[in-house]
């Protein structure tokens, strides 16, 4: 718990100094903030032009086994402490990385009777054997404005393809132009609205709208 | 100055990279798939489209159809302004 609001504390005071205040402030108090529930289907992933060979990253795949083998760092520290989170919870990233340092990652959990995901309650995603959640895409903001994310979630896709994955899940808020426009040029299919509130720790699901 | 022009005078300044040639730059060139518009490029161009043209761009109506070239884009403002 301690760990936890650490880790939440310096979010905080990262996000507001690259990001603002608002922005910061916004991930803990909103009302009737839409997240739109998407998946997508691993077989029909169409190719889309690879930018990370030209940008002089590489692409790993981070699990707690390799993680602290890696002689690398998170450009954030907020996003390090996140990712010990994580991994102690048995997630895994893909993560690009520039000059021994982690610029961008996407995490995923693999849903078994074992380990699931908090967010699948609320968005209410029921993931079948094959499937999995992505979740927590993140640039780092000074290497925004490069066509990363997109890649970076497309090279997850296609590698958890590789892996046997059928289909992955996940959501964005519909106020988040850029997570929205990562996921429709993906083409992940929209399934459903939810409306939800949040006062810091509480949060609690207003409304769900079916958009298939 | 047509829409198209205007558009395409702000792509050409705002989003493209260095590396970029902007000759190739036509009304049908494909803006996403070659990585011109991504999802920072987007906040740029809608607040640029809302603010010059006086419009409001639906959640909906961001889909990559609407963006994929200057000719689409320039069909969407049109049907908004009309």
């Amino acid at each position: 718990m301690v760990r936890y609001a650490i880790m939440r504390l310096v979010q905080f005071i990262e996000t507001s100094k690259l990001d603002g205040f608002r922005t910061a402030i916004h991930d803990w108090f909103y009302i009737n903030r839409t997240a739109i529930v998407v998946e997508k289907d691993l077989g029909a992933l169409s190719s889309i032009k690879n930018n990370l060979a030209n940008l002089n990253v590489e692409l790993k795949e981070i699990s707690e086994d390799i993680f602290y083998s890696l002689r690398t760092d998170y450009a954030l520290k907020n996003r390090y402490l996140k990712a010990k989170q994580y991994l102690g919870k048995g997630y895994r990233a893909f993560a690009i990385i520039r000059a021994n340092k982690i610029i961008g990652d996407i995490w995923y959990a693999i849903i078994t009777p074992s380990q699931t995901h908090p967010d699948l309650k609320w968005l209410g995603i029921i993931c079948n054997n094959n499937d999995i959640y992505m979740f927590d895409m993140y640039i780092h903001p000074k290497e925004r404005g490069k066509f990363l994310a997109v890649s970076l979630q497309y090279e997850a896709l296609q590698k958890l393809r590789e892996k046997g994955f059928q289909k992955a899940y996940g959501f964005f808020w519909l106020d988040n132009v850029p997570a929205s426009w990562t996921h429709r040029t993906l083409k992940f299919k929209e399934i459903k609205k939810v409306e939800m509130l949040r006062f810091l720790t509480f949060r609690r699901k207003n409304r769900e709208i079916p958009l298939l | 100055m047509s829409i198209e022009k205007q558009i395409m005078d702000f792509i050409v300044t705002t989003l493209l990279k260095k590396t970029d040639i902007h000759e190739n730059i036509t009304d049908t060139y494909p803006l996403i798939e070659t990585g011109i518009i991504d999802s920072l490029g987007i906040l740029k161009l809608l607040s640029f489209l809302e603010e010059k043209f006086n419009i409001h761009i639906m959640d909906e109506e961001l889909i990559p159809e609407n963006f994929d070239t200057v000719q689409s884009i320039s069909s969407l403002i049109k049907g908004k302004i009309k």
